[in-house]
């Protein structure tokens, strides 16, 4: 049974918490976010033939970039940023996350979920360009919805996946350095 | 109802819109009998005070009927323990003093369980208190100058390390988890992380020292004590009292751990298995000490050479006593013997005993002696002397004691057989028979002579 640390992130209220709330299973309760500022969080999956177990760090959400708790990060395999469909400047703040998140993290795997997708045809402001345009650079978008519970599981297998992906990239250089 | 029909006209003639007294009519005529008592219940309903006097009974009669259908109790409930919390907060003393008669015999009662507790554990303990145990206890106490109560309580203390967590420091995943036979664990992996992040929110929230980490989390009876490894992290839940070695075995658990694996721990990509080989070292940080009639000591074994030294302490300190007490007696032995060797000079004619003293290990009688008086050598014999050496320093004088003074008579002047000396208060005294000039001869010297001041001759018989 193999663990990965994964970390969610996003600013505030875009849903982050619901959007794991069906998925994983929980021990420590809401008040976990305020205090500490952050929630674990356990899910199960299959992944590559593999059984993996992900352990989820749900970040308090925050809008203030500079206040990014920087040290959860710590030896993360991979990470999901969401932002909030119906609140396009989430999205501006999950893109200036992900850059800061970057700078501790290293190069390691991540998707970005743009959550209320089942609000897609009323409240919907994030235009398609914007979308196409972060899809260019590099970046996994995924539309999720928390309360229908489209794409979340797609989001953690896509993850993990990705994360064993590189991680067996990076095995034969590790080989090398070691040998 | 005339009147009324007859004010309506009035009315009607002076102006064109309805007049007070119109409207007034015609709500009578609406609503007929009943329109006092509603103008009345309208009144009322307008009016607070007499609202309240209509609520009143109905209120009472509401809560009569707590018990039936409304949950009346937990609807009020927050609002009255909203009132009982503005109430403390703006002046404490009403609600102190309304719980006051409430507190006194709840205080009492929980003293009492905790007393009973304690009389109990006393008890038990007074029960060991002629085991070799307690002595080896007490001994403890008088060496490390604590109170033996205070030594007693630390021996029988009740703990048990429910379950120790190996956690991977970088990334806060557990590596290895053991756990006590009758302990119950919450999923082990997420509390690890959440382990992880308090630490890693304390030492961002408040300022510390660079890779400082927690050392212990305290609630009630649970400890859990934490060590923290470059790599890895070690945490122990303990239940009860923590036994002060505690934190050192854990430091030293983790310490073996970064020796044996550390090139796994920088490498770590979350296949807790390759550690699972730990599981021995760290089952022994599960260590148990229950208070009980046989108290089980259930803790690491001892190494095989600490035992034979101590064994070796024990015949040193036992001969170490036994010399002390031989040492004692002998010492009584010589002091009894120097003793009896000062009092040999006690009140002899002729000698004088000046000093006594006692240094680097020689006795010595330092005094005053009368050629004439019995030799200071003569007086100490060897059999009270036991042993000890001592050293004689006695000076030369003359005595005027009367023995003494009738020694040097005889020996100095020629007195016959025939004549018997006796001294006392300075008057020597004559008897017996004598020649008439040996008397005159003797009675013209006696004047020269220390320590006779008259002589009596008056027992004296001439002869020829």
């Amino acid at each position: 049974m193999v663990q990965k640390k994964i970390c969610l992130l996003g600013a505030f209220a875009v849903g982050k918490t619901s959007l794991v709330m069906r998925y994983v299973n929980s021990i420590f309760g809401e008040k976990y976010h305020t205090t500490v500022g952050v929630k674990i969080d356990k899910k199960k999956l299959v992944s590559n033939g593999q059984e993996i177990t992900l352990m989820i760090w749900d970040l308090a959400g925050q809008d203030d970039l500079t206040r990014l708790r920087t040290s959860y990060l710590r030896g993360v395999a991979g990470y999901v940023i969401v932002a909030d469909g119906t609140r396009p400047f989430s999205l501006n703040t999950a893109i200036n996350m992900h850059k800061e998140a970057r700078e501790y993290t290293g190069d390691v795997p991540f998707i970005v979920a743009i959550n209320k997708a089942d609000l897609r045809k009323e409240q919907w402001q994030v235009e398609a360009e914007q979308i196409k345009a972060l899809e260019d650079s590099g970046a996994t978008i995924i539309l999720t919805s928390a309360k229908t519970g489209d794409g979340v599981e797609e989001t953690f297998q896509l993850l993990t996946h990705n994360i064993l992906e590189s991680e067996s990239k990076n095995k034969p250089l590790d080989d090398i350095e070691n040998s | 109802m005339a009147d009324d029909i007859a004010s309506i006209h009035k009315s009607t003639a002076s102006s064109n819109s309805l007049s007070e007294t119109d409207l007034e009519t015609l709500r009578r005529l609406l609503l007929g009998p009943e329109y006092q008592s509603v103008l009345r219940k309208m009144k009322t309903l307008d009016d607070p005070t007499l609202l309240g006097q209509l609520i009143t009974p109905a209120v009472e009669e509401a809560l009569k009927l707590k018990g039936s259908t409304t949950n009346l109790q937990q609807v009020l409930s927050p609002t009255v323990v909203g009132a009982l919390m503005d109430s403390v907060s703006s002046d404490p003393k009403p609600i102190a003093d309304a719980l006051y008669p409430v507190m006194g015999p709840a205080i009492r009662k929980s003293i009492s369980a905790t007393m009973n507790q304690m009389t109990s554990n006393f008890n038990e303990l007074l029960e060991q208190s002629v085991s070799p145990k307690a002595w080896r206890w007490r001994f403890d106490a008088w060496r490390t100058g604590r109170s033996y109560s205070e030594v007693v309580l630390i021996k029988n203390l009740v703990f048990q390390v429910e379950q120790v967590f190996l956690i991977h420091h970088e990334t806060g995943l557990l590596l290895q988890h053991v756990l006590a036979d009758t302990a119950i664990s919450k999923d082990p992996d997420m509390v690890s992380g959440m382990l992880t992040a308090i630490q890693d929110f304390t030492s961002d929230s408040f300022s510390v020292e660079q890779n400082s980490g927690l050392n212990s989390l305290k609630l009630g009876d649970l400890t859990v004590l934490i060590e923290n490894g470059p790599h890895a992290v070690l945490a122990a839940v303990v239940r009860g009292t923590v036994p002060r070695d505690m934190q050192e075995i854990l430091s030293e658990t983790i310490e073996e751990v970064h020796l044996q694996e550390h090139k796994k721990l920088v490498d770590y990509k979350g296949d807790s298995s390759a550690f699972n080989h730990l599981q021995p070292l760290l089952s022994e940080c599960l260590k148990t000490q229950l208070l009980s009639k046989q108290n089980q000591d259930k803790t690491k074994e001892k190494k095989p050479s600490s035992g034979l030294l101590k064994y070796g302490v024990y015949l040193g300190l036992s001969l170490l006593i036994t010399g002390f007490i031989y040492n004692l007696y002998q010492s009584n032995l010589k002091q009894a013997a120097w003793e009896k060797a000062q009092q040999a000079f006690d009140s002899k004619p002729g000698i004088v005993v000046t000093s006594t003293s006692y240094a680097n290990g020689k006795y010595q009688i330092s005094g005053l002696a009368d050629p004439l008086a019995i030799k200071p050598s003569k007086l100490i014999n060897h059999g009270t002397l036991n042993n000890i050496e001592v050293v004689l320093a006695f000076r030369p004088y003359l005595s005027l004691e009367p023995d003494l003074v009738l020694k040097r008579i005889r020996k100095e002047y020629d007195i016959p057989d025939s004549v018997k000396l006796s001294l006392d208060d300075q008057v020597l005294r004559l008897a017996g028979k004598s020649t008439r000039s040996w008397l005159d001869d003797f009675e013209s010297e006696a004047s020269r002579i220390s320590g006779v001041n008259s002589l009596d001759t008056s027992k004296i018989v001439i002869v020829r």
